[in-house]
C-alpha cells in the first residue's frame, strides 16, 4: 500500500475511534448494525426453514423430483442422476382387479423398490382404523400393504392372501397414507402397495397394457439443479418432470404466504434503519462542518479530507455490517432453539452464502445513504473556522439518492423475491415520505388555525413545533413513517395468524366418506347426528372423461399425454344451484335463468349440432362452471364447449363460468360444477366430510357395518402437518416482529437527535434568561405529545391505505378498518415519544446553560 | 523579499441583493519574523481580511503573495498545500477536535503532511508548552489557558513560516490570556516565525512590532510605541 495512503488510513482510523463517543456515530453504527443483523438474521432462518419446510414438503412427493411417464423411462437418465450422487428409486403402477374371500374390486397397484420412500414416510396400521405408524420402508417381496377401503370391500384382513392378477400375495399391513400422496385422494379404487420385484408375478403387465413409470431422485439441491438442467431438454411430451413446488399441497399456500410476511417484515426494518441511517449521516455531516473546516484550514487537500470521511464511513459500515450479520446469523440460532420442540430434527444445516449477503447489503446500505451527505464536508469552506456561519452548499444528492433506492428495490427484491412488489414498496416509500412532508405542513398549518379550541398543551406544543417548522415537518414525516410501519408488521401479523388458523381451526374436517348412495344420504346424515358429530353438506358426485373441447378431441389438441393431469382420469362432477361461499367467480356469471334463456334463443345451432353428434337429446344448453386454473390449463373460456363422458353417455356443457377454488379449505371441492338438471339423471353418490376426534377411530368400524359401501378417508395426518408448519411459522413472525420494533426505536432516537442541538440552545436561553428545569420539561412534553399525536392521525390514515392495497392485491384477504389501531397507535406513539425524548434530552433538562452553549460551540 | 504582500486586495459580498464591501483596496507588506497586530471594532473586517491572507477565502480582486505565490491564482487545494507548508493557526475558541486528546490534536496537521515523526514532534511541543503530564487529556478535561497551550504547540509544531492568530486571548481571563501571550512571543522570537495577530485589545496589540487599524474595510497603519 502506498504508504500515504497507510497513514491516512491510519489517521482516519483513529478520528473514527474517538468518533465513537458521539451519539450520531454510534446511532450511525447501530442502524447499520440492526439492518444486516435483520437481513442476516432473517435470510439465514427463513433459508433454513424454508429447505427444511421444501424437504418436509418433499416428503408429500416421496423425494425431491419425480418424473412420470405413461412410458419405460430410459435408464440413462438414473445413470446420470447417479454419477451426480443422486440417489434413486423407481416405481410401476397399473390399475387392476384384486380378489379374496370370493369378491373383486378393481385397485391401483404402485409397485415399489427397496429404497422407497426416498423422501417422508408410508402410514401403516396392523388395525383397521387403528392408529398409524410412520414407517420408512417397502413391503418385502410376497407381502402387499392394502388400503382399508379396498380390505373393507373384500372382507379381508392383515394375514389373509389377496390375488393381484396370477400373484398371490400376504396382506401384511394396513396402508393408511403413501408416502407419495400424488394421486386423487377420492379416487374410487383404493391403493396397494407392491413390491417392485413382484411384477412379474402378476403378469398384469404385458405389451400395451396401461401402465404408469415413476422414477423419485433426491439428492444435493446442486446436483439436482444440474440433474434437471441436463434432463429437462431431453423429456419427451409423455415424460412429466415435477419438484416440490409443482405438488399442489394444502402447505404451499400458507407456507409463501409466510415467506412473503417474513421478507416484508425484513424489508421493513431494513427501511426503517436506512432511514435512521439517513438521519444520523445528515446530522452527523453538520455536526463535523467545523471538523472538516479545521482540517481545510490545517492543510489538509480535498482529497485528504474526502478520502479521511470516507474511509470512517467505510469502517463503520465494515463494523456494523460485518457485527450485524453475524449476530444475526448467532441470532438466527437462538431463534431456531427456542422453537427446537416444533421444528424438524433433522434441519436442514445453515449456509454462510445469507450472511455474506447481508453483510455486503447493509454495508452498501450505508455507503449509498450516508455518502452525500458526508461528501458535502468535502465542501466546507476553510474560512468556517472564523465565521461558523458558512455552510456547504450540498452536493448533488440525487444521484445517490437514486442509487440508493436503486439499492432498496435489489435488496427488497433479494428479500421478496418479487421485482413488483419491491418496486412497489420502494417507490411507495419514497413517494409515501414526501406526501408524509407535505400532509404534515397542511395538518399543522390546519391545526394552527384552530389553536384556540384545543387544550392547553397542544395549544404550547402547536407553538413550539411552529417555531422549527422545518424540523417538525421532518419529525412528524418520520414518526408517520415509523407507526405507519409497525403498526402495518402489527396487524397484518394478526390477520396472517388469523387466516391460519381459519384455514385449520380446531375441529377442521378430518374424514372424508365418499361413495354415499342416495338412498342413504339421509340415514347417514342421522349416523352423523346421533354421534353428535359437524358434518359438511352433502355434494353429489358424478364421475365422466373430459374428452372434447370445442368438438376437438382431447387427445388431438394435448397429443402424447401432454395435457393436464384432469384429463388423464375420470373427473369428479357435481351439482349446485348456488356458488359456495369459499368460492368466487373470477369471469363470466353464476349460472343464471334469463341468461340460459338468452343463449337458448342465440345458440340453437349448438342444439343441433350437439344432438347429431351425440345422438343423446340434448334440450337445452348444459351449463357449466369450471375450476379458473384448470381452464387456463385447457385454453378454455367463457362460452367454449366441452364435452364430458359420464357413463357411456355423450354430455355437451357450455363453460358459464370460471371459478377460483379454495383447495387448502379441507372440503370437498370440485373442478367442474353443473346445473342440477343435467347430472341428477346420472348415477350418483354423495360425498361429505365430517370431524371425528382421533381418540374415537374405532367408531369408524360400526359405521362401516351400517353403510357398507361407503369409503371413509382419514386425512388427520396431513392436517397435522399443516399446523405444525403453521406453527413454525408463526414464531418466525414473532421474532421479526422484535427486531422491526427495534430499528424503529433506534430511528426514533435518530429522528429525536436531529433536533437536539436546537433544543439545547434554545434551553441555554430559556435557562439564561431564568426559566425553571419544570418549565423547560412542559414545554418540551408538550411539543413532543403534539407532535406524537400529529403523527398518530398520519400514521393511521396511512396505514389504513396501504393495508387495504397490501389485502387486495398482495396477499389477496378481505380488508376492514382496524379500528383498536385507531386507540393503540396514539397510546404506543405518546409512549415511545415521551420516552425517547425524555432520554435523548435529558442533558437538556439538566445540563447548566453554560455547558449546554459549551456543548452547541 | 516580504514574506506577505497584498496588493490592491478587495473584498465584497452581495447580501440580499446588495453588495457589501468588506475589504476597500487594502495593501499591506510583512516582512519574516515580523510580529502584526490588525486592529478594529467588530464588523470592521478584520477576521476576513485574515482569512484571506491565510488563504481560507478568496478575494473579490487584488492580490496576496505568500512566500513569492499568488494565493489568488491558486485554487482551493493550492491555497491548503501554502497553509500546510507555511502557516499556522490560534484560534479564540482554540479550535480543538473535541474527541481526540490533546497529543492527538497537535498531531493532526503533521499527519496530514505524513511526517512520519509526527508523534515525537508532538510530544516535544507538548512538553514545550507545559503540557507534557496532560498528553492524553481530552479538550474537555483541560483549562481554557490549557487547551489555547495545545493550540500553540499545534501551530508550531509543523514549524510554520507564517502564524496567524485570531483573538488569541478573547476566551481568556487576564492573567492566563497573557501567559498565552508570553509563550506566544517567546516562539515567536525564538523560532523567527512571522506572527500576524487579530485582536481589538489595545495591549495585546502593543506588544506586536507593528499595527493596523481597519475601519470600514479601510486599513490605515501605525508604528508600535
Amino acid at each position: 500500500m502506498n504508504p500515504m495512503r497507510g497513514m491516512l488510513l491510519k489517521l482516519s482510523f483513529k478520528h473514527w475511534l474517538n468518533d465513537l463517543r458521539s451519539n450520531e456515530k454510534r446511532l450511525l453504527i447501530l442502524a447499520t448494525l440492526l439492518a444486516a443483523v435483520s437481513m442476516s438474521m432473517i435470510s439465514s432462518f427463513s433459508d433454513r426453514l424454508s429447505r427444511t419446510m421444501h424437504y418436509r414438503a418433499s416428503e408429500l412427493i416421496a423425494g425431491d423430483l419425480t418424473l412420470f411417464s405413461s412410458r419405460e423411462i430410459s435408464p440413462d437418465f438414473v445413470t446420470k442422476a447417479k454419477s451426480l450422487g443422486l440417489e434413486n428409486s423407481q416405481a410401476l403402477g397399473f390399475s387392476t382387479m384384486a380378489f379374496a374371500h370370493d369378491q373383486l374390486q378393481l385397485v391401483r397397484v404402485r409397485s415399489v423398490q427397496d429404497n422407497y420412500p426416498l423422501k417422508g414416510y408410508n402410514q401403516v396400521s396392523q388395525v383397521l382404523y387403528g392408529k398409524g405408524e410412520l414407517v420408512k420402508a417397502a413391503p418385502r417381496q410376497g407381502n402387499v400393504w392394502v388400503e382399508e377401503r379396498i380390505l373393507q370391500k373384500l372382507s379381508a384382513k392383515i394375514g389373509d392372501d389377496i390375488e393381484i392378477g396370477d400373484g398371490v400375495f400376504a396382506i401384511e399391513k394396513i396402508l393408511q397414507q403413501d408416502a407419495d400422496r400424488s394421486g386423487s385422494l377420492f379416487s374410487p379404487f383404493g391403493r396397494i402397495l407392491m413390491n417392485r420385484l413382484d411384477v412379474p408375478k402378476t403378469a398384469v403387465v404385458s405389451e400395451g397394457s396401461r401402465i404408469w413409470f415413476k422414477h423419485y431422485y433426491t439428492g444435493p439441491e446442486s446436483a439436482l439443479k444440474e440433474f434437471v438442467q441436463w434432463l429437462e431438454p431431453q423429456l419427451s411430451k409423455a415424460e412429466k418432470l415435477a419438484g416440490i413446488k409443482d405438488s399442489q399441497n394444502n402447505v404451499s399456500d400458507a407456507l409463501s404466504k409466510a415467506q412473503q410476511y417474513l421478507s416484508l417484515a425484513s424489508l421493513i426494518s431494513v427501511l426503517l434503519a436506512a432511514v435512521a441511517i439517513a438521519l444520523c449521516a445528515q446530522r452527523y455531516s453538520e455536526r463535523h462542518f467545523n471538523t472538516a473546516a479545521l482540517l481545510r484550514c490545517l492543510g489538509a487537500s480535498s482529497q485528504q479530507v474526502r478520502a479521511i470521511f470516507i474511509y470512517k464511513l467505510l469502517f463503520t459500515a465494515i463494523v456494523g455490517a460485518v457485527c450485524g450479520a453475524l449476530i444475526g446469523f448467532v441470532l438466527h440460532f437462538a431463534l431456531l432453539s427456542v422453537v427446537a420442540d416444533i421444528l424438524p430434527k433433522d434441519l436442514m444445516p445453515a449456509q454462510f452464502m445469507p450472511v455474506l449477503i447481508s453483510m455486503l447489503s447493509a454495508a452498501m446500505v450505508l455507503m449509498l445513504i450516508a455518502l452525500a451527505p458526508i461528501l458535502n464536508l468535502n465542501k466546507v469552506s476553510p474560512a468556517r473556522v472564523l465565521r461558523r456561519e458558512l455552510t456547504p452548499k450540498s452536493v448533488q444528492a440525487n444521484v445517490f439518492f437514486g442509487l440508493a433506492v436503486i439499492m432498496m428495490v435489489a435488496l427488497a427484491f433479494m428479500l421478496t423475491g418479487s421485482l413488483m412488489l419491491s418496486v412497489v414498496f420502494v417507490v411507495g416509500l419514497a413517494i409515501l415520505l414526501l406526501v408524509y412532508g407535505l400532509l404534515s405542513s397542511l395538518l399543522l398549518a390546519g391545526l394552527l388555525k384552530i389553536k384556540k379550541w384545543l387544550p392547553n398543551t397542544l395549544q404550547l406544543g402547536l407553538t413550539q413545533l411552529s417555531r422549527h417548522q422545518y424540523y417538525a415537518r421532518s419529525q412528524i414525516a418520520a414518526f408517520a413513517f415509523i407507526f405507519t410501519s409497525v403498526a402495518l408488521i402489527w396487524i397484518v401479523r394478526g390477520d396472517l395468524f388469523e387466516n391460519w388458523q381459519a384455514q385449520v381451526p380446531e375441529g377442521t374436517a378430518n374424514h372424508f366418506a365418499i361413495n354415499i348412495l342416495p338412498d342413504k344420504k339421509d340415514e347417514f346424515a342421522t349416523a352423523m347426528e346421533n354421534k353428535g358429530l359437524k358434518a359438511s353438506e352433502f355434494y353429489p358426485m358424478v364421475r365422466g372423461r373430459l374428452t372434447q373441447i370445442n368438438d376437438v378431441e382431447v387427445s388431438e389438441l394435448f397429443p402424447e399425454d401432454t395435457g393436464p393431469n384432469a384429463l388423464k382420469r375420470e373427473l369428479n362432477l357435481t351439482w349446485s344451484n348456488t356458488l359456495r361461499q369459499d368460492e368466487a367467480i373470477t369471469e363470466g356469471n353464476w349460472f343464471n335463468e334469463a341468461e340460459v334463456e338468452n343463449t337458448l334463443n342465440e345458440g340453437k345451432g349448438a342444439e343441433n349440432k350437439g344432438s347429431e353428434k351425440a345422438g343423446v337429446e340434448v334440450e337445452k344448453v348444459n351449463w357449466i362452471s369450471l375450476e379458473a386454473e384448470l381452464a387456463k390449463q385447457l385454453k378454455v373460456s367463457l362460452n367454449d364447449e366441452i364435452t364430458f363422458n359420464i357413463a357411456g353417455t355423450k354430455v355437451v356443457t357450455k363453460v358459464a363460468n370460471l371459478r377460483s377454488v379454495k383447495w387448502e379449505n379441507f372440503r370437498p371441492n370440485f373442478y367442474v360444477v353443473f346445473t342440477p338438471e343435467v347430472l341428477s339423471q346420472f348415477h350418483h353418490t354423495y360425498i361429505n366430510s365430517f370431524y371425528l376426534p382421533p381418540t374415537q377411530g374405532k367408531w369408524l368400524l360400526a359405521l362401516n357395518q351400517q353403510f357398507k359401501a361407503v369409503t371413509v378417508i382419514e386425512i388427520e395426518q396431513i392436517l397435522g402437518q399443516v399446523r405444525e408448519i403453521l406453527a413454525q411459522t408463526s414464531i418466525a413472525v414473532e421474532a421479526i416482529l422484535a427486531l422491526v420494533l427495534m430499528c424503529a426505536m433506534v430511528l426514533m432516537f435518530a429522528t429525536l437527535l436531529s433536533t437536539l442541538s436546537l433544543r439545547k440552545h434554545e434551553a441555554a436561553l430559556y435557562r439564561t434568561f431564568g426559566a425553571s428545569e419544570k418549565m423547560i420539561r412542559h414545554r418540551i412534553r408538550s411539543e413532543y405529545i403534539t407532535l406524537a399525536l400529529v403523527a398518530s392521525l398520519l400514521a393511521m390514515l396511512s396505514f389504513e391505505g396501504i393495508s387495504l392495497a397490501l389485502y387486495l392485491i398482495i396477499f389477496k384477504v378481505s380488508w376492514a378498518p382496524h379500528l383498536s389501531l385507531w386507540i393503540a397507535v396514539p397510546i404506543l406513539s405518546l409512549s415511545s415519544i415521551l420516552f425517547s425524548g425524555y432520554y435523548a434530552n435529558r442533558d437538556v433538562l439538566k445540563a447548566s446553560p453554560k455547558q449546554l452553549l459549551q456543548d452547541i460551540n | 523579499m516580504a514574506i506577505i504582500d497584498v496588493q490592491n486586495l478587495c473584498k465584497s459580498l452581495t447580501m440580499a441583493d446588495q453588495s457589501l464591501d468588506i475589504l476597500s483596496c487594502v495593501n499591506l507588506t510583512v516582512e519574516k519574523g515580523e510580529s502584526l497586530a490588525i486592529v478594529g471594532k467588530s464588523g470592521s473586517g478584520k477576521s476576513t481580511l485574515l482569512s484571506l491572507l491565510a488563504g481560507l477565502d478568496s478575494a473579490s480582486s487584488g492580490h496576496i503573495f505568500v512566500q513569492g505565490k499568488d494565493l489568488s491564482a491558486l485554487d482551493e487545494d493550492g491555497r491548503a498545500a501554502i497553509r500546510n507548508d507555511h502557516v499556522g493557526f490560534i484560534f479564540q475558541n482554540f479550535q480543538l477536535l473535541p474527541h481526540l486528546s490533546a497529543l492527538d490534536n497537535v498531531m493532526l496537521p503533521l499527519e496530514l503532511s505524513f511526517d512520519s515523526e509526527a508523534r515525537a514532534k508532538a510530544i516535544g511541543w507538548l512538553e514545550k508548552v507545559g503540557l507534557g503530564q496532560r498528553l492524553n487529556h481530552q479538550p474537555n478535561q483541560l483549562s481554557g489557558g490549557e487547551q489555547q497551550r495545545v493550540a500553540i504547540a499545534r501551530a508550531f509544531a509543523c514549524e510554520p513560516d507564517i502564524l496567524f492568530a485570531d483573538e488569541p486571548t478573547g476566551n481568556l481571563d487576564e492573567h492566563t490570556g497573557q501567559t498565552i501571550v508570553d509563550l506566544l512571543f517567546n516562539l515567536n522570537g525564538e523560532l523567527d516565525i512571522t506572527l500576524i495577530l487579530v485582536t481589538h485589545d489595545d495591549d495585546l496589540a502593543k506588544q506586536c512590532q507593528r499595527q493596523v487599524h481597519l475601519e470600514d474595510g479601510v486599513l490605515t497603519e501605525s508604528l508600535s510605541a
